[in-house]
């Protein structure tokens, strides 16, 4: 027996045709900018501990560095990679095609936060160092992908 | 694809002073707002860069390291990104014009002259240069906020 009232289920519909007519129209995020944006929510949590451990973020404890670059690695230059991808190709009328280098940009975003987060924790600094130099590879790749949006 | 050089717009190239007054598209970011982004990128990846050397070396960039990476990354990346994207999405949200686009082009020059000052003086521990690059970058949030304000304040009769 199917416990959905049959409203529920055409207001669902047209939920769906809405979202899909506006993914055709280029209005709401790709699956890829919705991904940057979770994820810089999913940074935030852990970041904002650093409240509760530390009492500040920008304490003198040793674990400020991982708590800060949370923050500002994992949640602003996540919102940033989303919202800039999503709003700059629509701002100047120049397409950001997602290829293999946006995957890159993504993979290399991911690993040099969590690396740069957990070697500041366990005190591995040579692992801090990896995570940064991703997290800079990330950065540069996403600023190349978007010169050619910004200048043509 | 719409560019600001050739044909009509070649006025622009001809007479620069033009430009800000009749930006090219009302739909099509501002040359300033772009410029204002790929510079913040810029900036980013140049804080980013010495935050790197610093850990491979505490003593390969002489000065103050940490204070000189904090100030690019916040004043540099974050807040030339902000001006960018404000400076093209506020008035559109908020239904009137930039107030002044004369205010937004000097913002542009007065943040690049200060950054730059005050990066200068924390690299040689020159406390004037610093002092001089935070007054500049201060004129530069007071021309935006003042911008802002005036641009966002106007509404229609509803």
């Amino acid at each position: 027996m199917n416990a959905t009232p049959p409203c529920l289920d055409a207001n669902q519909a047209y939920r769906e045709q809405a979202q899909n007519l506006m993914q055709k129209m280029g209005m709401s995020f790709s699956p890829e900018n919705r991904r940057y944006v979770i994820s810089a929510q999913i940074y935030l949590m852990p970041a904002g501990l650093g409240l509760v451990v530390d009492g500040s973020l920008l304490s003198d404890s040793a674990s400020r560095p991982a708590f800060l670059h949370l923050f500002t690695l994992g949640f602003m230059l996540f919102m940033f990679y989303g919202l800039g991808a999503h709003m700059l190709p629509r701002f100047t009328g120049n397409p950001l095609p997602e290829t293999r280098w946006s995957l890159l940009q993504m993979g290399a975003a991911h690993a040099g936060v969590a690396a740069y987060a957990v070697g500041y924790f366990a005190g591995w600094t040579t692992l801090a160092l990896g995570g940064a130099v991703l997290a800079w590879t990330a950065l540069l790749i996403f600023t190349l992908r978007v010169w050619r949006v910004l200048w043509p | 694809m719409r560019r600001e050089t050739g044909g009509v717009r070649g006025i622009f190239t001809r007479f620069p002073s033009y430009a800000s007054r009749f930006p090219p598209h009302p739909f099509i970011m501002h040359k300033r707002n772009r410029l204002f982004v790929s510079i913040a990128l810029t900036y980013g990846l140049l804080g980013g860069a010495i935050a790197i050397l610093r850990l491979i070396d505490p003593a390969l960039i002489p000065g103050n390291v940490p204070r000189l990476h904090g100030h690019i990354m916040l004043l540099g990346f974050v807040l030339m990104m902000i001006y960018g994207i404000a400076l093209h999405v506020l008035p559109r949200f908020g239904g009137f014009p930039l107030y002044s686009e004369r205010m937004a082009d000097w913002q542009l020059y007065l943040a690049n002259a200060g950054l730059p000052l005050m990066m200068a003086g924390w690299l040689t521990f020159i406390d004037g240069l610093v002092i001089a690059g935070g007054v500049l970058s201060y004129a530069a949030i007071l021309l935006f906020g003042l911008n802002m304000i005036l641009t966002v304040r106007n509404r229609g009769r509803l």
